[in-house]
Protein backbone atom coordinates (compact mmCIF):
# COMPACT_ATOMS: atom_id res chain seq x y z
CA UNK A 1 0.00 0.00 0.00
CA UNK A 2 1.03 3.55 -0.76
CA UNK A 3 2.10 5.54 2.13
CA UNK A 4 0.10 8.30 1.19
CA UNK A 5 -3.17 6.12 0.73
CA UNK A 6 -2.00 4.85 4.07
CA UNK A 7 -2.79 8.47 5.77
CA UNK A 8 -5.77 9.13 3.90
CA UNK A 9 -7.28 5.87 4.98
CA UNK A 10 -6.34 6.90 8.69
CA UNK A 11 -7.86 10.47 8.71
CA UNK A 12 -10.69 9.04 7.47
CA UNK A 13 -11.04 6.90 10.48
CA UNK A 14 -10.78 9.92 12.62
CA UNK A 15 -13.06 9.88 15.75
CA UNK A 16 -12.91 12.41 18.89
CA UNK A 17 -10.54 10.73 21.48
CA UNK A 18 -11.90 11.70 25.07
CA UNK A 19 -8.76 13.76 26.69
CA UNK A 20 -8.24 11.35 29.23
CA UNK A 21 -9.73 8.01 28.01
CA UNK A 22 -6.49 6.21 28.76
CA UNK A 23 -6.82 6.82 32.23
CA UNK A 24 -10.36 6.81 32.24
CA UNK A 25 -10.30 2.75 31.05
CA UNK A 26 -7.33 1.85 33.30
CA UNK A 27 -9.81 2.87 36.11
CA UNK A 28 -12.54 1.53 34.94
CA UNK A 29 -11.38 -2.26 34.04
CA UNK A 30 -9.67 -1.98 37.85
CA UNK A 31 -13.19 -1.41 39.31
CA UNK A 32 -14.46 -4.14 37.31
CA UNK A 33 -11.73 -6.15 38.90
CA UNK A 34 -12.40 -5.00 42.05
CA UNK A 35 -15.95 -5.85 41.55
CA UNK A 36 -15.20 -9.01 40.25
CA UNK A 37 -12.89 -9.92 43.10
CA UNK A 38 -15.28 -8.91 46.01
CA UNK A 39 -18.17 -10.73 44.57
CA UNK A 40 -16.21 -14.03 44.37
CA UNK A 41 -14.71 -13.51 48.43
CA UNK A 42 -18.48 -12.74 49.03
CA UNK A 43 -19.95 -15.54 47.87
CA UNK A 44 -16.75 -17.77 48.66
CA UNK A 45 -15.78 -17.15 51.49
CA UNK A 46 -18.25 -14.98 52.87
CA UNK A 47 -17.62 -11.25 55.06
CA UNK A 48 -16.35 -12.11 58.13
CA UNK A 49 -19.13 -12.13 61.01
CA UNK A 50 -18.13 -8.78 62.20
CA UNK A 51 -17.40 -6.57 59.50
CA UNK A 52 -20.07 -4.00 60.14
CA UNK A 53 -18.20 -3.24 63.75
CA UNK A 54 -14.75 -3.63 62.18
CA UNK A 55 -14.88 -0.48 59.29
CA UNK A 56 -14.15 1.76 61.79
CA UNK A 57 -11.16 -0.07 63.17
CA UNK A 58 -7.96 1.47 62.23
CA UNK A 59 -6.00 -1.13 62.19
CA UNK A 60 -8.31 -2.80 59.57
CA UNK A 61 -8.55 0.62 57.51
CA UNK A 62 -4.90 0.57 57.63
CA UNK A 63 -4.92 -2.55 56.08
CA UNK A 64 -7.17 -1.84 53.55
CA UNK A 65 -5.82 1.35 52.86
CA UNK A 66 -2.39 -0.15 52.33
CA UNK A 67 -3.88 -2.60 49.27
CA UNK A 68 -5.69 0.13 48.12
CA UNK A 69 -2.45 2.65 47.62
CA UNK A 70 -0.88 -0.06 46.12
CA UNK A 71 -3.90 -0.88 43.42
CA UNK A 72 -4.13 2.96 43.27
CA UNK A 73 -0.34 3.52 42.47
CA UNK A 74 0.19 0.23 40.41
CA UNK A 75 -2.64 1.10 38.38
CA UNK A 76 -0.85 4.78 37.83
CA UNK A 77 2.16 2.58 36.66
CA UNK A 78 0.55 0.76 34.43
CA UNK A 79 -1.13 3.70 32.90
CA UNK A 80 2.42 6.02 32.75
CA UNK A 81 4.23 3.10 31.40
CA UNK A 82 1.60 2.26 28.51
CA UNK A 83 1.71 6.39 27.49
CA UNK A 84 5.03 6.07 25.62
CA UNK A 85 7.40 9.32 26.56
CA UNK A 86 5.80 9.71 30.23
CA UNK A 87 7.26 9.77 33.54
CA UNK A 88 6.95 7.05 36.08
CA UNK A 89 8.36 8.58 38.91
CA UNK A 90 5.40 9.52 40.49
CA UNK A 91 3.71 5.90 40.61
CA UNK A 92 6.94 4.31 41.63
CA UNK A 93 7.35 6.82 44.66
CA UNK A 94 4.00 6.53 45.47
CA UNK A 95 4.63 2.34 46.17
CA UNK A 96 7.67 3.03 47.39
CA UNK A 97 5.96 5.32 50.42
CA UNK A 98 3.46 2.90 50.65
CA UNK A 99 5.72 0.39 51.28
CA UNK A 100 7.69 2.40 53.29
CA UNK A 101 4.87 3.46 55.97
CA UNK A 102 3.90 -0.56 55.99
CA UNK A 103 7.34 -1.85 57.02
CA UNK A 104 7.60 1.01 59.58
CA UNK A 105 4.39 -0.07 60.84
CA UNK A 106 5.41 -3.37 61.07
CA UNK A 107 8.54 -2.47 62.93
CA UNK A 108 6.83 -0.64 65.36
CA UNK A 109 4.19 -3.40 66.14
CA UNK A 110 7.50 -6.19 66.51
CA UNK A 111 9.48 -3.50 68.86
CA UNK A 112 5.81 -3.11 71.07
CA UNK A 113 5.40 -7.26 71.20
CA UNK A 114 7.48 -9.87 73.31
CA UNK A 115 9.31 -12.73 71.65
CA UNK A 116 6.69 -15.84 71.17
CA UNK A 117 3.81 -13.20 70.13
CA UNK A 118 6.23 -11.45 67.50
CA UNK A 119 5.86 -14.98 65.55
CA UNK A 120 2.26 -15.35 66.38
CA UNK A 121 2.00 -11.68 65.03
CA UNK A 122 3.40 -12.65 61.76
CA UNK A 123 2.04 -15.86 61.11
CA UNK A 124 -1.47 -15.49 62.17
CA UNK A 125 -4.04 -18.29 61.67
CA UNK A 126 -4.11 -18.59 57.95
CA UNK A 127 -0.47 -17.46 56.66
CA UNK A 128 -0.52 -20.74 54.58
CA UNK A 129 -4.00 -19.98 52.99
CA UNK A 130 -3.77 -15.98 52.72
CA UNK A 131 -1.17 -15.80 49.88
CA UNK A 132 -2.88 -18.32 47.41
CA UNK A 133 -6.16 -16.95 47.86
CA UNK A 134 -4.96 -13.27 47.32
CA UNK A 135 -3.50 -14.76 44.22
CA UNK A 136 -6.54 -16.82 43.37
CA UNK A 137 -8.91 -13.79 43.09
CA UNK A 138 -5.74 -11.50 41.85
CA UNK A 139 -6.59 -13.98 38.70
CA UNK A 140 -10.41 -13.13 38.45
CA UNK A 141 -9.61 -10.04 37.68
CA UNK A 142 -6.72 -10.05 35.59
CA UNK A 143 -8.59 -10.11 32.61
CA UNK A 144 -9.84 -6.62 32.69
CA UNK A 145 -6.80 -5.43 33.43
CA UNK A 146 -5.32 -7.34 30.58
CA UNK A 147 -7.97 -5.76 28.66
CA UNK A 148 -7.11 -1.93 29.92
CA UNK A 149 -3.32 -2.35 29.13
CA UNK A 150 -3.74 -4.26 25.60
CA UNK A 151 -5.21 -0.65 23.99
CA UNK A 152 -2.25 1.25 25.70
CA UNK A 153 1.41 1.23 24.00
CA UNK A 154 3.51 -0.26 26.41
CA UNK A 155 7.34 0.26 25.09
CA UNK A 156 8.31 -2.44 28.10
CA UNK A 157 5.34 -5.13 27.75
CA UNK A 158 6.96 -7.28 30.68
CA UNK A 159 6.90 -4.52 32.93
CA UNK A 160 3.47 -3.42 32.29
CA UNK A 161 2.16 -6.73 32.57
CA UNK A 162 3.73 -6.72 36.05
CA UNK A 163 2.20 -3.45 36.59
CA UNK A 164 -1.28 -5.08 35.57
CA UNK A 165 -0.74 -8.40 37.45
CA UNK A 166 -0.05 -5.94 40.65
CA UNK A 167 -3.40 -3.79 40.22
CA UNK A 168 -5.15 -7.11 39.91
CA UNK A 169 -2.99 -8.68 42.68
CA UNK A 170 -3.89 -5.80 45.13
CA UNK A 171 -7.30 -5.84 44.40
CA UNK A 172 -8.17 -9.05 45.03
CA UNK A 173 -6.43 -8.60 48.60
CA UNK A 174 -8.66 -5.28 49.26
CA UNK A 175 -11.50 -7.99 48.97
CA UNK A 176 -9.58 -10.24 50.53
CA UNK A 177 -10.06 -7.80 53.57
CA UNK A 178 -13.28 -8.21 53.99
CA UNK A 179 -13.24 -11.69 54.87
CA UNK A 180 -9.82 -11.91 56.87
CA UNK A 181 -9.61 -11.53 60.02
CA UNK A 182 -5.85 -11.35 60.91
CA UNK A 183 -4.97 -8.00 62.72
CA UNK A 184 -1.20 -7.68 63.26
CA UNK A 185 0.32 -5.48 61.03
CA UNK A 186 3.11 -7.84 60.14
CA UNK A 187 0.95 -10.38 58.87
CA UNK A 188 -0.73 -8.35 55.71
CA UNK A 189 2.76 -6.99 54.93
CA UNK A 190 4.09 -10.71 54.36
CA UNK A 191 1.41 -12.86 53.27
CA UNK A 192 -1.22 -10.09 51.62
CA UNK A 193 2.36 -8.66 49.84
CA UNK A 194 3.09 -12.27 48.63
CA UNK A 195 0.05 -12.77 47.06
CA UNK A 196 -0.02 -9.64 45.30
CA UNK A 197 3.48 -9.92 44.26
CA UNK A 198 2.67 -14.05 42.66
CA UNK A 199 -0.27 -12.08 40.57
CA UNK A 200 2.32 -9.46 39.66
CA UNK A 201 4.93 -12.12 38.35
CA UNK A 202 2.01 -14.14 36.72
CA UNK A 203 1.32 -10.86 34.90
CA UNK A 204 4.66 -10.29 33.86
CA UNK A 205 4.76 -13.32 31.82
CA UNK A 206 1.69 -12.94 30.29
CA UNK A 207 2.87 -8.83 29.16
CA UNK A 208 5.98 -10.14 28.29
CA UNK A 209 4.13 -12.42 25.30
CA UNK A 210 1.02 -10.69 25.43
CA UNK A 211 1.19 -7.40 25.53
CA UNK A 212 3.27 -6.90 22.55
CA UNK A 213 1.81 -4.23 19.57
CA UNK B 1 8.79 26.84 13.77
CA UNK B 2 9.72 23.49 15.14
CA UNK B 3 8.45 20.06 14.24
CA UNK B 4 6.82 20.22 17.85
CA UNK B 5 5.21 23.48 17.66
CA UNK B 6 3.77 22.34 14.60
CA UNK B 7 2.68 19.02 15.16
CA UNK B 8 1.09 19.73 18.25
CA UNK B 9 -2.14 21.85 17.39
CA UNK B 10 -2.46 19.75 14.37
CA UNK B 11 -2.57 16.66 17.13
CA UNK B 12 -4.79 18.23 19.44
CA UNK B 13 -7.50 19.44 16.91
CA UNK B 14 -7.21 15.12 15.35
CA UNK B 15 -8.10 13.79 18.77
CA UNK B 16 -10.98 16.01 18.77
CA UNK B 17 -12.15 14.49 15.55
CA UNK B 18 -10.73 16.87 12.82
CA UNK B 19 -9.96 14.56 10.06
CA UNK B 20 -8.00 17.39 7.88
CA UNK B 21 -5.84 18.01 10.80
CA UNK B 22 -5.01 14.42 11.76
CA UNK B 23 -4.11 14.16 7.59
CA UNK B 24 -1.64 17.26 7.67
CA UNK B 25 0.01 15.76 11.40
CA UNK B 26 0.62 12.55 9.46
CA UNK B 27 1.66 14.22 6.64
CA UNK B 28 4.00 16.28 8.82
CA UNK B 29 5.35 13.53 10.66
CA UNK B 30 5.93 11.35 7.65
CA UNK B 31 9.31 12.90 6.02
CA UNK B 32 10.64 13.15 9.76
CA UNK B 33 9.87 9.40 10.57
CA UNK B 34 11.62 8.33 6.90
CA UNK B 35 14.87 10.58 8.46
CA UNK B 36 14.83 8.67 11.51
CA UNK B 37 14.88 5.19 10.08
CA UNK B 38 16.93 6.15 6.94
CA UNK B 39 19.90 7.10 9.36
CA UNK B 40 19.00 3.87 10.73
CA UNK B 41 17.93 1.20 8.26
CA UNK B 42 20.67 -0.97 6.49
CA UNK B 43 18.45 -2.97 3.98
CA UNK B 44 17.33 -0.30 1.43
CA UNK B 45 14.41 1.68 0.92
CA UNK B 46 11.64 -0.43 1.01
CA UNK B 47 11.77 -1.32 4.37
CA UNK B 48 12.18 2.10 5.29
CA UNK B 49 8.62 2.35 3.66
CA UNK B 50 7.23 -0.04 5.59
CA UNK B 51 8.78 1.02 9.05
CA UNK B 52 7.31 4.57 8.09
CA UNK B 53 4.20 2.54 7.24
CA UNK B 54 4.40 0.18 10.61
CA UNK B 55 4.84 3.47 12.77
CA UNK B 56 2.12 5.56 11.21
CA UNK B 57 -0.40 3.09 12.01
CA UNK B 58 0.87 2.27 15.34
CA UNK B 59 0.68 6.17 16.12
CA UNK B 60 -3.01 6.10 14.71
CA UNK B 61 -4.03 3.09 16.88
CA UNK B 62 -2.71 4.44 20.18
CA UNK B 63 -3.23 8.50 19.62
CA UNK B 64 -5.65 7.84 23.04
CA UNK B 65 -1.92 7.47 25.02
CA UNK B 66 -0.47 10.66 24.27
CA UNK B 67 -0.42 12.52 27.17
CA UNK B 68 -1.66 16.22 26.71
CA UNK B 69 0.92 16.98 29.23
CA UNK B 70 4.23 15.69 27.11
CA UNK B 71 5.69 16.54 24.28
CA UNK B 72 4.28 15.08 20.75
CA UNK B 73 7.56 14.56 19.07
CA UNK B 74 8.85 12.59 22.00
CA UNK B 75 5.83 10.38 22.03
CA UNK B 76 5.63 9.69 17.93
CA UNK B 77 9.41 8.50 18.23
CA UNK B 78 9.48 6.42 20.94
CA UNK B 79 6.61 5.00 18.95
CA UNK B 80 8.92 4.60 16.20
CA UNK B 81 11.90 3.63 18.21
CA UNK B 82 9.44 0.63 19.93
CA UNK B 83 8.65 -0.62 16.45
CA UNK B 84 12.03 -0.17 14.88
CA UNK B 85 13.11 -2.71 17.63
CA UNK B 86 10.44 -4.81 17.01
CA UNK B 87 11.20 -5.00 13.20
CA UNK B 88 14.92 -5.97 13.91
CA UNK B 89 14.13 -8.45 16.61
CA UNK B 90 11.68 -10.10 13.78
CA UNK B 91 13.78 -9.78 10.48
CA UNK B 92 17.49 -8.54 11.28
CA UNK B 93 19.16 -12.04 12.28
CA UNK B 94 17.33 -13.99 9.41
CA UNK B 95 19.16 -11.32 6.73
CA UNK B 96 22.21 -10.23 8.57
CA UNK B 97 23.66 -13.94 7.66
CA UNK B 98 24.06 -14.13 3.97
CA UNK B 99 25.51 -10.56 3.25
CA UNK B 100 28.92 -12.03 3.54
CA UNK B 101 29.47 -14.64 0.65
CA UNK B 102 31.45 -17.89 2.92
CA UNK B 103 33.99 -18.05 -0.22
CA UNK B 104 35.39 -14.93 0.39
CA UNK B 105 36.70 -15.83 4.06
CA UNK B 106 36.98 -20.06 3.83
CA UNK B 107 38.50 -19.65 0.12
CA UNK B 108 40.85 -23.02 -1.11
CA UNK B 109 44.18 -23.01 -0.50
CA UNK B 110 45.77 -22.14 -3.62
CA UNK B 111 44.23 -17.94 -3.39
CA UNK B 112 44.01 -17.95 0.43
CA UNK B 113 46.98 -16.07 1.04
CA UNK B 114 45.50 -13.49 -1.61
CA UNK B 115 42.41 -12.73 -0.43
CA UNK B 116 43.20 -12.88 3.17
CA UNK B 117 45.49 -9.78 1.77
CA UNK B 118 42.60 -8.04 0.25
CA UNK B 119 40.63 -8.57 2.97
CA UNK B 120 42.83 -7.06 5.33
CA UNK B 121 43.29 -4.15 2.85
CA UNK B 122 39.71 -3.44 2.40
CA UNK B 123 39.49 -3.94 6.38
CA UNK B 124 42.23 -1.36 6.45
CA UNK B 125 39.93 1.22 5.50
CA UNK B 126 37.09 0.67 8.09
CA UNK B 127 36.87 3.00 11.40
CA UNK B 128 38.28 0.80 13.90
CA UNK B 129 35.52 0.06 16.37
CA UNK B 130 33.77 -0.95 13.19
CA UNK B 131 36.51 -3.50 12.20
CA UNK B 132 37.09 -4.76 14.81
CA UNK B 133 33.40 -5.71 14.53
CA UNK B 134 33.60 -7.37 11.64
CA UNK B 135 36.68 -9.52 12.86
CA UNK B 136 35.12 -10.55 16.05
CA UNK B 137 31.80 -11.89 14.65
CA UNK B 138 32.72 -12.72 10.72
CA UNK B 139 36.22 -13.68 10.90
CA UNK B 140 36.80 -15.11 14.51
CA UNK B 141 33.41 -16.53 15.35
CA UNK B 142 32.67 -14.55 18.23
CA UNK B 143 28.46 -13.63 19.07
CA UNK B 144 26.97 -10.45 18.04
CA UNK B 145 26.32 -9.99 21.91
CA UNK B 146 29.93 -10.63 22.91
CA UNK B 147 31.45 -9.02 20.32
CA UNK B 148 28.95 -6.19 21.11
CA UNK B 149 30.33 -6.49 24.44
CA UNK B 150 33.74 -6.61 23.48
CA UNK B 151 33.58 -2.89 21.55
CA UNK B 152 31.07 -1.64 24.75
CA UNK B 153 28.22 -1.40 22.40
CA UNK B 154 24.28 -3.19 22.95
CA UNK B 155 23.68 -6.46 20.81
CA UNK B 156 21.49 -4.36 19.45
CA UNK B 157 23.86 -1.33 18.41
CA UNK B 158 26.73 -3.95 17.33
CA UNK B 159 24.22 -5.71 15.04
CA UNK B 160 23.54 -2.18 13.41
CA UNK B 161 27.00 -1.00 13.34
CA UNK B 162 28.21 -4.60 11.71
CA UNK B 163 25.32 -4.62 9.08
CA UNK B 164 26.47 -0.67 8.07
CA UNK B 165 29.81 -1.34 8.14
CA UNK B 166 29.68 -4.97 5.85
CA UNK B 167 27.20 -2.80 3.88
CA UNK B 168 30.02 -0.08 3.31
CA UNK B 169 32.75 -2.86 2.63
CA UNK B 170 30.79 -4.79 0.03
CA UNK B 171 30.38 -1.23 -1.46
CA UNK B 172 34.38 -0.43 -1.85
CA UNK B 173 35.12 -4.37 -2.66
CA UNK B 174 32.94 -3.87 -5.51
CA UNK B 175 34.07 -0.59 -6.58
CA UNK B 176 37.70 -2.04 -6.54
CA UNK B 177 36.34 -4.69 -8.68
CA UNK B 178 35.22 -2.10 -11.54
Amino acid sequence: MDTDDLIQALAGDVRRVPARRAAMRVACCTGMALLAATALVWLGLGPRADLAAVVFDPAWLTRMAYTAAIAGFAGLLLLRLGQPGASVRTPLWGLALTVAVVLALVVAEQVSLSGSARAQAWLGHSWLSCSLWVAVFGAAGGPFLFVAARRLAPLRPTLAGAAAGLVSGAVAATAYGLYCTEAATAFYASWYTLGMVIVAGFGAIVGRFGLRW
Amino acid sequence: MTLEARLKPLMIAGLDGDSAAWRGFLQLLRPSLHAYFSRRQFHGDADVEDLVQEALLAIHAKRETWRRADPVTSWCFSIARYKLIDHLRRSGRARLVPLVDDGLVAADDVEQGGVRLDLDRLLATAPPRQRALIEDVRLSGYSLAEAGARAGMTPGAAKVSLHRAMKALIRKASDRGH
